[in-house]
């Protein structure tokens, strides 16, 4: 795929909704009713009824729910175009809503996402996705465990420290602290995060996100539609995506040097480069996804992630703000369906305490798995 | 009380079975691409290399080094609280592939990644042979 097919997509659609329920554990609702409750949020906050939005994109999530022939039938619709999205992270459904409506498939699509994954008693501690026939005997489990040794092998490749990698959760639980609905409010000191418990060494329990329930949509639509609605839009200015599943072959393959080739997509796409991002989003499931994401983005060299996020630099008033709203590790787990949400927010000026002055572009960075990964830069 | 039980692998997976019955007989052996040569792990119908159907299991030297490797000390699962706290490590073989494993003969906190191991065998059962490995000799 060339860089100007995506580039010719540029600012041709917007988030013009958002829907992001309270974060936490809630026993009475299925994570369908979530997202449901998501939908009429956004359906609210984009001043639209139901009946303008003529396509949806569901995610499976925990307990076989999430499917749109579940999902649909409570929102009471019949749209013109409906599909689910197996691997989250909101960036993959994100970019299949604008294909969609590129297509004219729809002209207006809410993509959703609800779980309630902790209420219902998901552990998470089957072996990861990758083969647990063949891992779990060794036992092998939760995704801690190959986060650790992606961690592990950084640490021995570049000298990467335990004092460095704090830098990450502490940011993120500060900014939290500014945050509405973040689960986790209350700082940490970077003494705190050193003698926190391991949980799979060298990640400490403040490096792994803890699993909660909640809903998250955001409606999107054309950019001559999006001008019509009551919030200004956020439009899409780059997107990029890459599978690599033969990466798994390679003996680097935790390292993910396959993300690279989104950046190298994403920037000509979005006709910026990465010194223009005013703030940054990184999906967080485990501190080691900023510390890798980073590098491959070029927001510094292979190996200066440690040194890089020290100083304040990623917090907020610094010169590069990262997950502004505490992201997966301090706001909620949500598989990276409220990074996009918080991005929104920013770029309209709706953050409040935690608003990154003037914020005019902003990039959001996920994956799926080890060996899919997706990113959307978005400005106002 | 009897303590729960590990999780073992199908050594009777369609592909995977001659690994399982070589282990049993303390080899290490992996598919190789009678095409192209390529060595692979986890087995599969196809190389995914050059997408050819046929292949030789061929013994391994059993040797490669410690790519990077987690030590447990949250327990997962129930089975493996007398381990705690235990490594699970990525192994580079000297033959190309990459396995998960357990290094096991050493202190977890003495590993160091890129630190030459070779393979042990593990009867855990009567039918099932692990393939761990020890710090090389
Ligand atoms: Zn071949």
């Amino acid at each position: 795929m060339g860089a100007a097919e995506l580039a010719a997509l540029r600012d041709k659609f917007a988030i013009v909704g958002l829907g992001t329920t309270p974060q936490g554990s809630f026993p009475e609702k299925t994570g369908n009713e979530l997202a449901v409750d998501a939908f009429k949020l956004a359906l609210a906050d984009a001043g639209i009824t139901k009946d303008e939005v003529d396509g949806i994109i569901t995610c499976p999530s925990f307990g076989h729910q999430g499917l749109d022939s579940q999902i649909v039938p409570l929102l009471g619709l019949n749209p013109s175009y409906s599909a689910n999205l197996d691997y989250g992270t909101c960036n993959f459904s994100l970019h299949l809503a604008a294909m969609a409506i590129n297509a004219g498939f729809a002209n207006t699509v809410a993509i959703m996402y609800g779980t309630n994954q902790k209420s219902s008693g998901n552990r998470f501690n089957q072996a990861p996705a990758e083969d647990p026939a063949i891992t779990a005997p060794y036992g092998l489990f939760n995704i801690a465990g190959t986060a650790s040794m992606a961690l592990r092998r950084h640490m021995h490749e570049y000298g990467t420290t335990e004092e460095q990698m704090a830098a990450i959760a502490v940011t993120f639980r500060q900014h939290a602290s500014l945050n509405p609905l973040a689960v986790f409010k209350k700082t940490i000191t970077k003494e705190e995060y050193l003698e926190s418990r391991y949980i799979v060494k060298p990640l400490h329990v403040y490096d792994m996100c803890v699993i909660t329930d909640g809903g998250s949509c955001m409606i999107v639509t054309s950019a001559d539609r999006a001008r019509s609605m009551a919030k200004p839009p956020v439009y899409l200015m780059g997107m990029a995506e890459q599978f690599a599943p033969r990466e798994t072959q390679n003996d680097q393959f935790l390292m993910r040097p396959f993300i690279q080739k989104v950046a190298e997509k994403i920037y000509p796409a979005a006709g910026i480069t990465n010194a223009d991002i005013d703030a940054l989003y990184i999906q967080d499931p485990t501190s080691v996804w900023p510390l890798q994401m980073l590098e491959w983005y070029g927001f510094c060299g292979i190996g200066e992630g440690g040194s890089f996020i020290q100083d304040g630099r990623i917090g907020l008033g610094g010169e590069l703000p990262l997950n502004t709203n505490g992201g997966q590790l301090s706001e909620s787990y949500m598989w990276g369906w409220l990074h996009i949400p918080e991005a929104v927010r920013q770029l309209r000026g709706e953050a409040g305490p935690r608003q990154v002055p003037n914020a005019e572009i902003a990039q959001y960075c996920s994956t799926g798995g080890w060996t899919r990964a997706a990113s959307t830069i978005l400005r106002r | 009380m009897t303590s729960p039980q590990k999780p073992l692998p199908d050594v009777n997976d369609r592909h995977r079975a001659p690994f399982w019955a070589a282990a049993r007989e303390h080899q290490l052996k992996m598919q190789k691409c009678t095409a192209c040569g390529y060595v692979r792990w986890p087995a599969t119908q196809h190389c995914p290399e050059c997408l050819d159907e046929n292949d030789n299991w061929v013994a391994l030297s059993g040797k490669g080094k410690v790519w990077s490797f987690g030590i447990y000390n949250h327990l997962f699962n129930a089975a493996f609280a007398d381990d705690m706290p235990y490594d699970v490590a990525l192994i580079q073989l000297d033959e190309g592939p990459q396995m998960y494993s357990n290094v096991v003969g050493i202190d977890p906190d003495l590993l160091v990644p890129d630190m030459r191991v070779e393979a042990v065998f593990e009867d855990v059962t009567p039918e099932v042979t692990l393939v761990k490995f020890r710090p090389a000799s």
